[in-house]
């Protein structure tokens, strides 16, 4: 096979990932753990006309996801020509009431989007999830991109693969199209968050300060960054890696430590950047998903060139039939959960666990969606020196200024699990490089 | 009857040592609009200190800053006159605009409580949306006993209808519940009512094209008693002062509010 020289040397890249530092921490039983992320040599390969194809739908997907942004938190003529009914909006978490009315520096509210796609074994690619928060795990296959390159130039060369270390390029271009005048800060709340070895990396890649809360002021005509002389400079554009919630105690949960006083006002006056934008959860939400397809026709008159996962909405009478009749075929979704958490196979619950889901489902339909469970092709990984077929995805990365563009390569993630579909890395998953070939 | 009402809203806050890199968000200046006209209001705030303004998602007027310098006390005094009652409610031009007021909010989710007595008060659906909030309000003032330091800032509606007690903003979060169960578009309002003593906050709904207060405490429409300071979704959305600071060790604020009616010269 042609990756064996660098399967040889996978151990070598695992040495020096841990060397780095390049952990994941996740939270079990109430403390904290850092991990290390584990790296997977075989990577996952998309020939150069999938990708096209792929290209051409993360885009055409992010723009729609970004014109509805803007259109519900503005004039929200999708509620008015109901294509959505308005209370998937204002139900889900992700709405944040506090920035009706804002458009951000460069018409720009997702700059950042991850989307979760899986290949089934038809051979065609369905989104999975849209990640419009703080979408983390680009800088994973881009540092081991690095280290493979240098434990086995070999592979390198007989290969026609495309380079992905752009992506700090265009991030930083990213940043700098949104930025209002000022510095680029990455605002991360600290070393004790599940990714903070990717703000760093990020940080040091685009050359921008990595900061925390209490370095950023806000004063009446805009944010400054403090250094330790006590000098301030004018702040731009905040790459923030906390969540919406967290980032203004005066605007959002006033406990919160990590966050700007009087951030969000200055943003909503034009005077900063936030990428993403505050707000954006409500387009990643579970239940609007199922809607992604209708903006991409309704915002630009063109048909969905990727498919989502077939979903059923028990919100309406119709689906919620078809998914009590075929319950074991589904899996279930509740949209309030992120991570792989609150997600639930039908087939694998018990008579007991399906009647008291039943009533919870009729209860509070909204909450809910259900998918068919989409049979994905498998990707090898090595397991103690033997090949062995896990599940996996892939988290595409779609950077948007003037226009959207597709990362070329992304992060595939896999399950060690052979009986598990769920291959979050907050579920103890590893990673693979995605290759994408040039020709 | 329309009414000319002086107004003087005190805030204090005390530190048993001293505070700095103090930020605040206030929204102490009531706005104009069909129902209230402002005669003349300010805002002033100790440590002196001119902050900067700006309009909220739902159009309240904030004023926000940074202190740097230490201080043992933060004052801030909002007062003024305010003519009220002029309208019997305020037109609504866009309602699609107030979508969200129609879905549960952080503090306004139903629970059991709220389910069982929105059931328990299901009787009347078919009349106009005004009328079945009054029903809604007597139904919430019926059911609970105002009672101070029982329930706090945090509380949710379901919270304080378990508890059967609570104070003003109970009573509006519980009305708001009810109503955005049955579909009713209704929102949470921060003010002032005649007299002497804390904040007030009410309920306004929308019916057949306009917004109507509701004061679900004092079973009273909302008219020339009333001062309007600030809206939300309920009351995390508004509240009228927020702050932030460094340092301080322990912290007593009160407030203290008082509307008087102007009387003819």
């Amino acid at each position: 096979m042609y990756e064996m020289d660098l399967i040889e040397r996978a151990n070598s890249v695992n040495e020096l990932l841990a060397r780095y530092g390049v952990k994941f921490g996740i939270y079990k039983n109430g403390t904290f753990k850092e991990q290390l992320f584990p790296f997977d040599a075989i990577p996952r390969v998309i020939p150069a006309d999938e990708f096209d194809l792929l290209d051409r739908g993360l885009r055409q997907r992010v723009k729609a996801l970004n014109l509805f942004l803007e259109d519900i938190y503005n004039e929200k003529k999708i509620v008015r020509d109901r294509v959505v009914p308005e209370e998937f909006i204002y139900a889900s978490s992700g709405y944040l009431p506090q920035c009706e009315g804002i458009r951000p520096s460069g018409g720009v509210f997702s700059h950042i989007s991850g989307i979760d796609l899986v290949l089934g074994k038809d051979g065609s690619w369905y989104i999975l999830e849209d990640n419009l928060r703080v979408p983390s795990g680009a800088s994973y296959p881009l540092i081991v991109r690095d280290l493979c390159r240098r434990s086995s130039p070999r592979t390198f060369q007989e290969f026609h693969i495309e380079d992905n270390r752009n992506y700090a390029q265009l991030l930083r271009h990213t940043m700098d199209y949104a930025n209002v005048g000022g510095l680029t800060v990455v605002l991360t709340p600290g070393r004790y968050n599940a990714a903070y070895f990717e703000h760093s990396y990020l940080a040091e890649q685009t050359h921008s300060p990595l900061v925390s809360g209490q370095d950023l002021v806000v004063e009446e005509d805009g944010v400054y960054l403090l250094d330790y002389t006590g000098k301030k400079e004018r702040v731009g554009a905040v790459y923030r890696r906390i969540s919406d919630d967290f980032l203004d105690p005066l605007s959002f949960r006033p406990e919160s430590l990590i966050g700007v006083p009087g951030l969000f006002q200055a943003y909503r006056k034009g005077q900063v950047a936030i990428l993403n934008a505050p707000g954006n959860g409500v387009a990643d939400d579970k239940g609007i998903y199922y809607f992604v397809p209708k903006m991409i026709q309704y915002y630009l008159g063109e048909q969905p060139i990727l498919s989502n996962a077939p979903t059923y909405l028990p919100f309406f009478e119709e689906d919620m039939k078809s998914v009590l009749e075929h319950l074991d075929t589904l899996v279930l979704k509740d949209v309030a959960e992120a991570g792989g958490y609150g997600v639930v196979f039908g087939s694998k619950m018990s008579a007991r666990q399906k009647e008291d889901f039943v009533a919870l489902l009729k209860a509070e339909p909204r909450r809910f969606i259900t998918q068919e469970v989409i049979d994905f092709q498998d990707l090898d990984i090595m397991d103690n020196g033997v090949r062995v077929p896990r599940k996996a995805d892939l988290r595409a990365f779609v950077l948007s200024a003037e226009e959207p563009v597709a990362w070329k390569s992304g992060l595939t993630r896999f399950s060690r699990n052979p009986d598990s579909f769920i291959v979050n890395s907050s579920q103890g998953g590893g990673f693979k490089d995605t290759w994408v070939l040039s020709r | 009857m329309a009414e000319t009402l002086c107004y003087a809203y005190e805030l204090n806050l005390r530190f048993s040592r001293p505070a700095h890199d103090h930020s605040y968000l206030l929204r102490l200046s009531p706005p104009s609009n069909e129902g209230q006209q402002v005669l003349e209001q300010r805002l002033e705030l100790s440590p002196s200190h001119q902050g900067a303004e700006t309009a909220d998602a739902f159009g309240n007027c904030c004023r926000y800053g940074h202190i740097v310098r230490s201080h043992q006390q933060f004052q801030s005094v909002a007062a003024g006159r305010v003519r009220t009652g002029l309208s019997d409610g305020v037109a609504e031009p866009d309602p699609v605009r107030w979508g969200m007021m129609k879905s549960p909010s952080p503090y306004t989710r139903p629970g059991p409580h709220l389910l069982a007595l929105s059931r328990r008060l299901a009787d009347g659906r078919d009349r106009s949306p005004l009328e079945r909030a009054w029903a809604l309000a007597q139904g919430v003032h019926s059911e609970l006993t105002y009672c101070p330091q029982v329930t706090d800032p945090r509380t949710t509606a379901e919270e304080a209808l378990a508890l059967g007690e609570g104070v003003c903003q109970d009573y509006a979060h519980i009305l708001l519940a009810l109503c955005r169960l049955e579909g009713i578009p209704a929102r949470y309002a921060a003010g002032m009512l005649v007299g002497e003593g804390a904040s007030h906050a009410w309920v306004e709904v929308l019916s057949q094209g306009r917004w109507y207060g509701l004061d679900p405490t004092n079973l009273l429409p909302v008219r020339e008693q009333h001062i309007l300071l600030a809206r939300g979704r309920d009351g995390g959305d508004c509240p009228l002062n927020r702050g932030s600071f460094l340092g301080g060790g322990d912290q007593l604020q009160t407030v203290r509010v008082s509307v008087h009616p102007v009387t003819a010269p």
